[in-house]
């Protein structure tokens, strides 16, 4: 057992003052002539025992009253024998150990990470068990259980180690709630060690319901016990890659980059950017305001090599791993569009506007949507899908070509029929602006995005949009440009390493101005843009998602790195590379609470544990109100023993009362 | 205790109300004059007593001639004795009776006492004495029924001062051998000693056919106990000392305290003892006035 207020400690002493104040009070007798003291000498032998042990009882209570007192002040927090092990061992201690990049954050004040200092505590709380519970490890890169045979592996096995992956929680609970169901063990509890990073909990989860109807269903009695790691270091930041792009502006071959800087404060600062491109380091000076800071530029590329590899660092801080961001580049290549149009107008208006940046004579395929082929997507970048949405096969094919890389955009079909989905987003109804009050668009996305500001911060005059009508979008994941009404006019959904567009209004005069191409062009192109990573040679991938393959990939840099699909870095197996880099999620400061944590695991007893400093004992509770209640106990008992006690037995010969003075 | 002026013993508003009322006793008393009370003997007082058969040497003056002259035998009439009373006033001079308190000490409540009763009973034309019981009899003054006696009593009590230890069943005893005729004795003590002792000495007394009249004067303090601090209480009549809380022992000492009491009334029950537990914080004079008139209404109902 410790206590939050140590210091209170060395008020023990004050125990004795319930002695003192008796030996003072028996010090300050008074001394008084006697004649009736054969009843003294009888009371006083006959009552030794009962009073003494009384008094002694007396005495004994408002000392422990007072540790009580002292102990409830100093704020314990139980472990060993009283808090974490008040219970017997468990039949099996399930480990859900949370491995994600945040967990890499150290503890202030300490040289451990949250995952390095969970470990520790994990191991030495459950070493206190001995052989008498079962250790079964499931962590969050792997989902796989594993079985200690004791406590120390946790501190060794490479399945504790340090990933750049994000952590899903729903399911790193429900294999532990599965392994618990599988093998039934009398008596278990789940120790989960994580930093409650909201967007790895998922409270609004679907499968958290699951969980909790799984936990129900346990046959024993199970326990929960969360050491979480809630507040954010002071003073870290975060970046990551949010687009790269190769191309070439005036002959110089550029990638153009998106970076996101998150840190915890919102003061301005001069943040110096470190850019490692195939081992050459070079540094800019970026001046940053708030908490998100969006930085969209490009570095140039030499020409010879045509692939290479590189990367951009900010300055270290608490947090190592999320300080870095990696990407790889290869030949420039033609970002080619497959256009299907159900409207030849809008498929001719379409295929100009995706015509090559460059002037180079346009490649592209235009097709209805009845003659589209798998096989036209063949060195294609982008799908600008105009027409019914597409089902079955067909949609298997574009989900396919998203996921390597590709994108989709679609446009509203003439007559939206059917209320089929792509993705998860589907068309509405449609709706006619009144002739002189046409749809604008007023809000809109202007870091990252198809209608981002420009290279040089300009902004695309979207608000010069006018939709005589528009196809309202349901089901958008993320709304990139919206009118004043709320209306969505072009969503995105991210599915594998690509994306599907929707956009709400279509290049044609009865439609919208949008022909005007101020807007579509530059929409269009990057687009086409995004999708061409899919045939790049240097490829982006996230830590966690890269397929499991045969290709033996090897660590370029940094040469620490260990495994692709955990660790972020440069990799290259043959002639291929690949950036691995964290996912963007693990730079959500968004916390979960307390209470909406305990609240996931339904009726099962779940109890959360911060750990703030490097202490052992952190998977103990605070255990105030215990003492409270037994000090309590303690005076309660002491005025019951005060308590004169009631005649027993009536009095043989009533002892004269006092009467009125002046009787005559 | 500083000495008292013997005149403050008596309060003449005191003496003035009791002496309406005549101390009297429960038996019959042997005086050597006619007095007020019942005698043994038959005497030539207005109270018919009985009639008895004519024996030779008989004052033949006695003869009732009325009954002769009915029934021709020979009866004698006679009438009952009275005769004075001849009271002991018995106070215990041992230590434990200079017990104070905020009501004052109960040696003085005593003396007071029996200052007031020698009075009353010289008063009424009985004859009062004095003994001083400590560990042995340290004043003995026989009754008288002079007047002038008083003054010699009254002194006396001024003068007594407490000493030594109780002896007070000794001297029981030794007085109830020493007075021959029979005679009240009012005995004012606090009675702290063994109460079969005590019992055995009233008995005694008792047998010897004295109306004892035990006066037990009690304090507040020692009847209540309500101390609420610790105290050292140190023995008047030896070295020995407690310290102790009285919080812890009040209960196990009341009830010894109410053992002693009701042995002692046991006691005085069996052996027609006339036992009064007197709490000193009550006004002597409506201490006496009580026994004065109790008494007469006891000998009214034949007690």
């Amino acid at each position: 057992m410790s206590f939050l207020q140590p210091f209170l400690l060395w008020a023990l002493p004050l125990l004795m003052i319930p002695v003192i104040i008796h030996l003072i009070n028996r010090m300050r007798h008074r001394t008084r002539q006697w004649a009736a003291m054969r009843f003294l000498l009888a009371a006083t032998q006959s009552s030794v025992s009962h009073a003494k042990l009384r008094q002694w009882l007396v005495l004994l209570f408002r000392v422990l009253a007072v540790l009580m007192l002292i102990l409830f002040l100093s704020r314990p927090i139980a472990g060993g024998w009283l808090g974490w092990a008040l219970s017997t061992a468990p039949d099996a201690i399930v480990i859900l150990l949370d491995r994600s990049a945040s967990m890499e954050t150290k503890i202030t004040g300490s040289d451990l990470t949250r995952r390095e200092s969970a470990l520790k505590l994990l191991s030495e709380n459950a070493r206190r068990f001995g052989n008498r519970s079962q250790l079964v490890l499931i962590d969050s890169a792997s989902l796989v259980p594993t079985e200690l045979s004791r406590a120390e592996l946790l501190l060794e096995l490479s399945s504790t180690a340090s990933t750049s992956t994000s952590a899903d929680l729903p399911a790193l609970v429900q294999a532990g709630a599965k392994w618990l169901s599988d093998n039934r063990a009398a008596t278990a509890e789940l120790w989960i060690a994580s930093d409650l990073q909201g967007s790895n909990w998922q409270p609004a989860d679907p499968r958290w319901s699951s969980v909790q109807e799984r936990l129900d269903a346990l046959p024993q009695k199970l326990r929960v016990r969360i050491l979480s790691f809630p507040n954010a270091s002071a003073g870290n930041r975060s970046v990551s890659l949010v687009e790269s792009s190769r191309r070439t502006r005036s002959g110089q071959a550029e990638l153009a980059v998106t970076l996101n800087i998150e840190k915890n404060s919102p003061a301005e600062e001069l943040l110096p950017l470190t850019i490692n491109l195939n081992g050459i380091q070079s540094q800019i000076d970026l001046p940053i305001q708030g908490q998100s800071f969006r930085w969209r530029g490009s570095i140039n590329l030499p020409n010879e090599p045509e692939e290479g590899w590189g990367s951009v660092s900010i300055p270290a801080d608490p947090n190592s791993t999320d300080n870095t961001v990696w990407f790889v580049y290869g030949p420039e290549v033609a970002a080619l569009p497959l256009i299907v149009a159900e409207d030849p107008r809008a498929g001719r208006i379409l295929t100009l506007a995706s015509s090559p940046a460059n002037g180079a004579r346009a490649l592209t395929n235009l097709v209805r949507p009845s003659d589209f082929s798998p096989t036209l997507l063949t060195n294609k970048s982008a799908v600008f899908w105009q027409g019914p949405l597409p089902q079955g096969n067909i949609a298997s094919n574009l989900y396919h070509f998203v996921e390597q890389g590709g994108t989709v955009l679609c446009f509203p079909p003439l007559n939206a029929t059917g209320s089929g989905k792509f993705g998860t987003l589907s068309w509405g109804i449609s709706e006619t602006a009144p002739p002189t009050n046409e749809f604008r668009v007023i809000r809109w996305m202007q870091e990252e995005g198809p209608l981002a500001n420009t290279d040089e911060g300009q902004q695309l005059p979207v608000e010069d949009l006018l939709l005589k009508k528009r196809q309202l979008i349901s089901g958008g994941k993320t709304i990139l440009a919206a009118g004043g009404d709320g209306a969505p006019f072009l969503v995105r959904e991210t599915l594998g390493k690509g994306a599907i567009y929707f956009v709400a209004s279509l290049p044609l005069r009865d439609w919208s101005n949008f022909a005007d191409g101020v807007v579509l062009l530059p929409m269009l192109q990057r687009v086409l843009q995004q999708g061409s990573q899919r045939l790049s040679a240097g490829q982006l991938w996230t830590a966690g998602t890269l397929p499991q393959s045969q290709v033996r990939w090897q660590p370029v840099q940094p040469p620490t790195a260990r495994d692709p699909l955990l660790n972020d870095g440069i990799y290259r197996a043959n002639s291929q590379a690949i950036a691995v880099n964290r996912p963007s999620i693990e730079d959500d400061p968004t916390q979960l609470k307390e209470d909406e944590c305990v609240r996931l695991f339904g009726s099962t007893s779940a109890q959360l544990f911060q750990q703030n400093s490097n202490r052992t004992d952190a998977l103990q509770g605070e255990v105030w109100r215990l003492f409270l209640i037994i000090m309590l106990l303690f005076l309660f008992g002491e005025a019951i023993l005060l308590l004169p006690r009631k005649e027993s037995e009536p009095d043989p010969a009533p002892l004269s009362r006092r009467q009125p003075a002046g009787i005559a | 205790m500083a000495d008292l002026d013997y005149t403050t013993l008596l309060d003449p508003k005191v003496v003035s109300r009791l002496l309406a009322q005549p101390l009297v006793t429960r038996f019959p008393m042997e005086g050597n004059i006619s007095g007020h009370h019942k005698s043994p003997h038959r005497g030539s007082s207005v109270e018919f007593a009985e009639y008895r058969n004519y024996v030779p040497g008989d004052d033949i003056r006695r003869l009732d001639w009325r009954v002769f002259a009915r029934s021709d035998r020979f009866y004698l009439k006679e009438f009952e004795a009275e005769t004075n009373l001849r009271c002991y006033l018995l106070l215990d001079c041992s230590n434990s009776m200079q017990f104070s308190s905020a009501h004052g000490t109960r040696f003085s409540y005593a003396t007071r006492l029996a200052a007031t009763l020698a009075y009353l009973v010289i008063q009424q034309g009985d004859s009062a004495g004095l003994l001083c019981v400590s560990d042995k009899v340290r004043v003995d003054i026989p009754p008288k029924r002079n007047p002038a006696h008083v003054r010699l009593l009254l002194q006396t009590l001024a003068q007594a001062r407490p000493e030594g230890e109780t002896g007070l069943v000794p001297a029981l005893h030794e007085i109830a051998e020493k007075i021959r005729p029979r005679a009240l004795v009012i005995i004012l003590s606090d009675l702290f000693a063994d109460p079969a002792e005590i019992n055995s000495a009233c008995q005694h007394l008792r047998f010897k056919k004295h109306d004892v009249v035990l006066m037990h004067l009690l304090d507040r303090d020692e009847v209540d106990f309500s101390f609420d601090r610790p105290v050292r209480f140190v023995d008047l009549e030896s070295p020995r000392a407690i310290v102790t809380d009285p919080t812890l022992v009040r209960e196990e000492y009341l009830k010894a305290l109410r053992a002693h009491v009701a042995q002692l009334q046991q006691g005085a029950n069996e052996s027609k003892t006339d036992y009064r537990q007197i709490i000193t914080d009550r006004p002597y004079d409506a201490v006496l006035a009580d026994f004065l008139t109790e008494r007469v209404r006891q000998l009214a109902v034949g007690g």
